[in-house]
Parts: C-alpha cells; sequence; structure tokens
C-alpha cells in the first residue's frame, strides 16, 4: 500500500470540518499535484468539504465534483482522493464505501480514502487520526482500516490545528453544502486559506497578541 | 450581529440585547435548529441575568438550554437548568426525559434505558421516551436496530414527520434508496408543498438511476424550484437531469 501525506493546509480544513459539524458525518474529496504517481507516497495539497447532510446523494456531488475538476485543472492539481468522518463515535454497523470514492479511484487509480477514527480527534491536537487505504480488495471494496496518515511538519501542524480549533475558527469554514444554501460562500475557502498559513507560521504569536493586549490593558 | 442568510452567528456577540437573544431562541425553537454552543453561550452571555424576565416562555427556555449544555457536556448549565425544572414541575415525565438525557450523555446507558423505560410504564404513549430509546441505538451506532425500532413505532405514529426524516436519513446511510423514497413519499403526502420534500425526493430518485426514475427526478426538482425559486439545489438539479 502507497503511503500518503498530508500537507499542513489539507489536514487543517479536513479537522475543521469535522469539528464543525460533531453531530453529522462529513465528507469531501482530497486534491494532489497533477504529476502524483500512483506509487509511492501520495502528497494531498489541499481539501475540498463537501457535504455534511445525505452524503450518499448523488446529483449535488456530481454539480460539486464538475466544479472542483476545473478549479483543479486550473490550479494544476488532480482529484486525488476522498475523506469522510462519521457521525457515530461507535460503529457497529459496517456500512458501504460512498460511491464517489469508487469513481474518483476509476479516473485516478492511485487515490485514497481516508477515514477520521473520532476516537483519535481531541480539542487538542496530539496525533493524526487520520488512516488511509490506497488499494481495493478482491471484492472491490477499500481495504479497511488503512495506514496512519504522514503529515508535514507535523507538530507545528499539530499545534496549528489546536489553535484553530479553540480559536472557534471552523466557523468560518465553507464547505459545498454551505456554498449551496448561499452562494456568495466560496467552497475554496481561500480566506480561510490565509488563516491557516499565518496560524502556521506564528503558531506563537498568538500566545504574544494576549500578552501585549494584557499589558496594554494593565497600563490604562 | 455577524448573521449572514445561513444565520451562522457570532459567538461572544455582546450587541445583542437580552430580548433579541430570547426572540432568536423562540426562532430556533420553532425552527428546530440545532446551534447548541451558540445557546450556551448567549444565554450564559445575555439571557441568563434577565431569565426572571422571560414570564411563560422561562421553561421552555430552560428547557431548550438544558438540551443545548448536555450537546455541548457543559453539566454544570444542564444540572442547573434541569434542577429549576425539577422544582416547578415534580412530577412531569417531560422533565424526567431530561433526566434520561443526562445519564446518556455522560454514557451512562443503563440508568437512561431505566428511566425512558420508567416514562413508558406511566405513559405508554409518551412520544418523546420512544423517540428517546430509537435515538439511543442510533448513538451507538447499531442503525439496523434503530430502523426497525423507527418502523415499529411509525405504525402507531405514521404522521410522525421528525420520524419519517429520521427513518429516511437511516435508510440513506444504508443505500436503501428505494425505502428512503417511501419515507420522503410520506413527507410529501403531508406537506406537498415543502419545496426540501420534494428537492429530497428528487435526489434520491436521481441517485438510484434509470429512465423512470430520472423522469420523476426532473419532475420533483421543477416542482422544488417552482415553489422556491431559489432553491440552488433544485436549479442544479434540473441542469443535471436535462
Amino acid at each position: 500500500m502507497t503511503e500518503v501525506k498530508f500537507s499542513p493546509l489539507a489536514y487543517c480544513k479536513v479537522i475543521l470540518h469535522a469539528v464543525k459539524y460533531p453531530h453529522a458525518s462529513v465528507n469531501g474529496v482530497l486534491l494532489a499535484p497533477e504529476n502524483a504517481k500512483r506509487d509511492g507516497t501520495l502528497i494531498i495539497e489541499d481539501a475540498v468539504p463537501l457535504f455534511h447532510m445525505a452524503l450518499t446523494l448523488a446529483p449535488m456531488a456530481e454539480v460539486a465534483l464538475q466544479q472542483i475538476d476545473s478549479y483543479a485543472s486550473k490550479n494544476k492539481l488532480i482529484i486525488a482522493g476522498y475523506y469522510e468522518a462519521s457521525e457515530f463515535f461507535d460503529e457497529s454497523d459496517v456500512r458501504k464505501a460512498n460511491r464517489m470514492s469508487y469513481k474518483i479511484h476509476e479516473n485516478f487509480p492511485g487515490s485514497c480514502f481516508v477515514t477520521l477514527r473520532n476516537e483519535l480527534l481531541s480539542l487538542e491536537q496530539r496525533q493524526v487520526p487520520l488512516y488511509a487505504s490506497t488499494k481495493l480488495d478482491d471484492s472491490g471494496c477499500w481495504s479497511l482500516p488503512g495506514k496512519k496518515v504522514k503529515l508535514e511538519k507535523e507538530s507545528v501542524t499539530l499545534h496549528a490545528a489546536s489553535i484553530l480549533i479553540n480559536l472557534q475558527t471552523y466557523d468560518e469554514l465553507v464547505d459545498f453544502d454551505n456554498h449551496l444554501d448561499c452562494p456568495s460562500k466560496d467552497w475554496t475557502n481561500a480566506d480561510l486559506e490565509l488563516t491557516i498559513q499565518e496560524a502556521l507560521n506564528n503558531p506563537d504569536d498568538e500566545d504574544e497578541e494576549d500578552s501585549d493586549e494584557g499589558v496594554e490593558l494593565a497600563n490604562n | 450581529m455577524r448573521n449572514d442568510k445561513t444565520g451562522n452567528m457570532a459567538p461572544y456577540d455582546v450587541n445583542l440585547t437580552w430580548q433579541e437573544v430570547r426572540d432568536i431562541f423562540r426562532t430556533w425553537r420553532e425552527e428546530k435548529e440545532r446551534r447548541s454552543r451558540e445557546v450556551v453561550d448567549m444565554w450564559l452571555l445575555t439571557l441568563k441575568p434577565m431569565a426572571h424576565k422571560l414570564g411563560d416562555e422561562r421553561f421552555l427556555v430552560l428547557e431548550q438550554v438544558c438540551l443545548a449544555a448536555l450537546d455541548c457536556h457543559n453539566l454544570e448549565v444542564a444540572d442547573a437548568c434541569m434542577i429549576t425544572i425539577g422544582r416547578a414541575f415534580p412530577k412531569s415525565l417531560r422533565a424526567h426525559r431530561l433526566l434520561a438525557m443526562r445519564c446518556e450523555a455522560v454514557g451512562d446507558k443503563e440508568n437512561a434505558i431505566f428511566h425512558l423505560e420508567y416514562i413508558l410504564n406511566e405513559d405508554k404513549t409518551n412520544v418523546a421516551a420512544r423517540k428517546r430509546l430509537i435515538a439511543m441505538h442510533k448513538s451507538v451506532g447499531n442503525t439496523t436496530k434503530a430502523i426497525s425500532e423507527l418502523n415499529e413505532y411509525l405504525k402507531s405514529f405514521m404522521s410522525d414527520q421528525e420520524a419519517w426524516q429520521e427513518l429516511c436519513d437511516l435508510y440513506l446511510l444504508h443505500h436503501e434508496f428505494s425505502r428512503a423514497a417511501f419515507c420522503m413519499e410520506e413527507l410529501l403526502l403531508s406537506s406537498p408543498h415543502n419545496h426540501l420534500y420534494h428537492e429530497r425526493f428528487a435526489e434520491i430518485k436521481y441517485t438510484q438511476g434509470g429512465a423512470d426514475n430520472m423522469e420523476l427526478a426532473k419532475a420533483h426538482f421543477c416542482q422544488a424550484a417552482k415553489l422556491n425559486p431559489n432553491n440552488l439545489r433544485a436549479l442544479f438539479g434540473v441542469l443535471q437531469v436535462c
């Protein structure tokens, strides 16, 4: 099985999407550079959060994939994976994987199916809760549970993700469902990307800013 | 007040008056919106100090805040609300349900079931307790049992729209599209002017595929778009199906 490595941006988006809707299942697609190979390490550059309601329905998924395809080719990316975070903490019923993941696999056989383990997700991120499968078994289903996903700049990214969750930045995340409810919202999350980059580049500034404010208040 | 079209509220919005918060809570109660974090924040920040001015709505608001607090695992707030409600309505089964939900919230399933069964013994037709028992099956991921219990429930209470919606969602989880479509048909019978039901039914038919289903999908997407021309999903649906 090939390894899957997430960029900090993709990781933060997936985690924020899951945390934004704790009571619902969420899903989305993963984007990789267009020269991504089928073997070796699959690097996921970006993630597009899709739905938090009725994940198994086709029409809006097709609309989303068409738009994402066009966005991806403009940015020299391809749709290289699918992620899903279940609403259930303990899942005793085995369910079929979403058809979208198989569709993506048809177009790009090196694609991955990423699941989020709820028991490893916490407000203070200490470990990566994402597991990826890149192969289908003999019956044509994803061979789960898959391997733990690697993360670029792991400790910085985990720290940044914790800060973003604590600041409730997930309110700013726009998934495709939000876009369909209000078309002016940008499902590419360009603004959120800047916020995430800031958290990644200046992980300690959050504390410095707070202490500066404290000093100002004390002086006034 | 940062309030965009989908109603996302800024947390800790200090500029709202207590009357505005009260009205927002009322809207969310009527529309059955699940905005637990915002309810708890707004209660603690603005409404709680003025709770004595709420009049008739006081206990409705307390119940709403209690449920929101349980959702956020804020047991302090939940317990405070439950004590106030319990003192005012000591023998109330509706208040007892909150106790069962508190047990659920801390993962104490045995006691939760005990309390719910007590309520059902006292009142066999208590809908809330029955639905809570079904929800507990779902909460442990046993969706098959939840589906069979919900089907039993709907044999007696077939006009319960919330239950049909929940059953539809459960069938969709299992990719049982024809059964999910049947649930939506029941909902359409009771509310033929609801554009959201038409649109969801159309999406299920589209997902099932096949010429007949596509025709039905087209008809219902068009009906949804006619009932609400701003329903973007319906408009996209018409585009996809034609």
